[in-house]
């Protein structure tokens, strides 16, 4: 999507479209869309690190949870103000550059990488899990263990009013905008640009003169940020925080929205998150089909069919509808090529 | 293990270009590689401008001057030709309009391709993109891996014509591993026989009947 009027004409519309969206549903229906809209906050994270990077994580929660408990332990003990909500993503960010400088400066393998980070994210999982004892605090703010934080005191608008339902949605939409605009304006620069050239080809990228090790650190940091924003997000959506968020489950959902929605593109993964909690809500309501069934079946069909994912088979759409009509070939589209960040 | 490159010893002087002559699996590319820092020395030094470059890093090295086009070109496929010229330049980064523009005047048939993906153009013009980004890092030293692998003869020309005019013009010194002996021929001032890891033979083109005695180093024998 190169053309600027396309540009700010659809960013309009998701604008418009989510000021409307609490006036023509239930507030059920939008507290649901507020998780969606905030998971999808985390899968642009993933798509961001992953897709645009070629880090492949495979604990991408780990930084959603310790974003999570960060604000919900600095909600309790300083109050939910900006405090809160900028520890939530300092202390994914730090703890990611340090993990990160290990990793990359040490020069471990892409596939060791997302096995450290998978092995991360379960080593906090336990070690929370294991926390429940009173005499396990952080400053006023008990860790809970296996129970969690519950009550974390929840953001309020400037001027003090509580932020309702409404709000919560309206906010998780503006900081889902925000966090994209963001990663568009980066990837536009020369870091960026430098992370995009690193996932192609890295070695190329060292023997052109890059610091590989430092460009990786900083895209992996970035997403530890972003993901630790969508962690604040989640804990003030439902007031609680609890080990789960780091576990085997939460991870492994991050990596199917990138997946289906087509690593190498940042819209896709979050349409596909948003379409796939929808679709795991739909079916929980029902007792005939497992979820997780049906999840793993969607996975599979993606994986072996439509390896790119959804947008770039989207993308493909138009080039394939002209041809037809014009009835000679187009220049081919690399289906899933991730260079096509630039029109997703 | 079992060293690769063993009584390697190159000056290489400004302007110059060194051409690496051998066998496949005799070490050629291992020099290169091991030139760039991508391969560690277990023993020796390398030394560039006075200064010892044996334990400088890969991107040391490329900021230091010396440019690498490998084999197999290595661009960015899923980039725009001139994303992947903006990427080469890597020296000056601000002014890197000015640096492609010179770059595409010495390699005009690129400037048509600007929009187009790396991926999608020939394997000729892949190469010649390979060496226009490695151009764009203003090197001081380029080596070139096997540039003329499974390239038409007008691009091998080409890219001649370029190396040649850099030569002239720039100053910049040359090292190329080729198993052409007419493209060696048509640039190299000296070449290096390699043979399992041993600089075994200089060759000096200029002399006559030097072809001749190339051609059995790649294990060409005239019947």
């Amino acid at each position: 999507m190169k053309n600027p009027v396309l540009n700010i004409s659809s960013l309009v519309g998701v604008i418009v479209l989510a000021f409307a969206i609490p006036y023509f549903v239930e507030a059920f229906t939008v507290l649901n869309f507020t998780v969606y809209i905030i998971m999808a906050i985390l899968s642009l994270s993933l798509a961001f690190v992953w897709g645009m990077g070629g880090i492949m994580v495979l604990g991408h929660s780990a930084f959603f949870g310790l974003g999570a408990y960060a604000y919900a332990i600095a909600a309790v003990n300083f109050g939910p103000g900006w405090e809160a909500v900028t520890l939530s993503m300092l202390v994914p960010a730090t703890f990611a550059a340090l993990l990160g400088y290990f990793m990359f400066y040490g020069r471990i393998s892409d596939i060791y990488v997302g096995v450290i980070t998978l092995a991360v994210t379960l080593i906090l999982f336990n070690l929370i899990n294991s926390t429940s004892g009173p005499q396990y605090k952080i400053g006023s703010a008990p860790i809970g263990g296996y129970n969690g934080i519950t009550a974390v005191p929840t953001l309020s608008w400037p001027n003090g009013n509580f932020i309702d339902i409404n709000g919560m949605f309206y906010l998780s939409v503006g900081l889902l905008i925000l966090s994209y605009l963001f990663i568009r304006y980066y990837l536009s620069t020369r870091y960026g640009k430098v992370t995009v050239a690193i996932r192609e080809n890295e070695r190329r990228a060292e023997l052109l003169g890059y610091n590989v090790a430092q460009s990786k650190l900083i895209t992996f940091s970035i997403g530890g940020a972003i993901a630790g924003l969508a962690g604040c997000m989640f804990a003030n959506w439902g007031s609680f925080v609890g080990p789960t968020i780091f576990g085997l489950v939460q991870s492994a959902q991050i990596i199917i929205w990138v997946i289906v929605g087509g690593r190498g593109t940042l819209i896709g993964p979050i349409l596909s998150c948003i379409a796939i909690q929808w679709m795991t809500t739909q079916l929980g309501m029902q007792q005939v089909v497992n979820v997780g069934f049906v999840l793993g079946i969607v996975l599979t069909i993606f994986v072996l069919l439509v390896p790119s994912g959804l947008a770039p088979l989207l993308a493909k759409i138009p080039n394939v509808v002209r041809s037809r009509l014009n009835g000679k070939p187009k220049e081919d589209v690399a289906l899933g090529s991730p260079a096509e960040e630039g029109q997703t | 293990m079992i060293p690769v490159l063993r009584g390697i010893d190159l000056n290489l002087a400004a302007n110059e270009c060194v051409g690496v002559l051998g066998r496949n699996g005799m070490g050629k590319t291992t020099f290169l590689r091991a030139l760039m820092g991508e391969l560690p020395p277990w023993s020796g030094t390398i030394e560039y401008g006075g200064s010892a470059l044996t334990k400088s890093t890969t991107q040391e090295r490329a900021k230091a001057g010396l440019g690498y086009v490998p084999q197999g070109k290595h661009i960015f496929s899923n980039l725009t030709v001139a994303e992947n010229l903006k990427m080469g330049c890597i020296k000056d980064f601000r002014n890197f309009e000015t640096t492609v523009d010179e770059v595409l005047e010495l390699l005009p048939r690129l400037k048509e391709l600007l929009e187009r993906k790396g991926g999608s153009l020939s394997g000729g013009e892949q190469q010649l993109l390979a060496l226009a980004r490695c151009l764009c890092g203003k090197p001081n030293v380029i080596l070139l891996d096997e540039p003329t692998e499974g390239i038409q003869p007008s691009i091998c020309d080409e890219i001649v014509d370029v190396l040649r005019l850099l030569k002239e013009k720039s100053r910049i010194s040359i090292i190329l591993v080729e198993q052409d002996i007419e493209f060696l021929w048509a640039l190299c001032d000296r070449v290096m026989a390699i043979d399992k890891g041993v600089f075994v033979h200089v060759i000096d083109p200029k002399e006559a009947g030097s072809e001749e005695e190339a051609k059995k180093f790649i294990g060409i024998e005239d019947n």
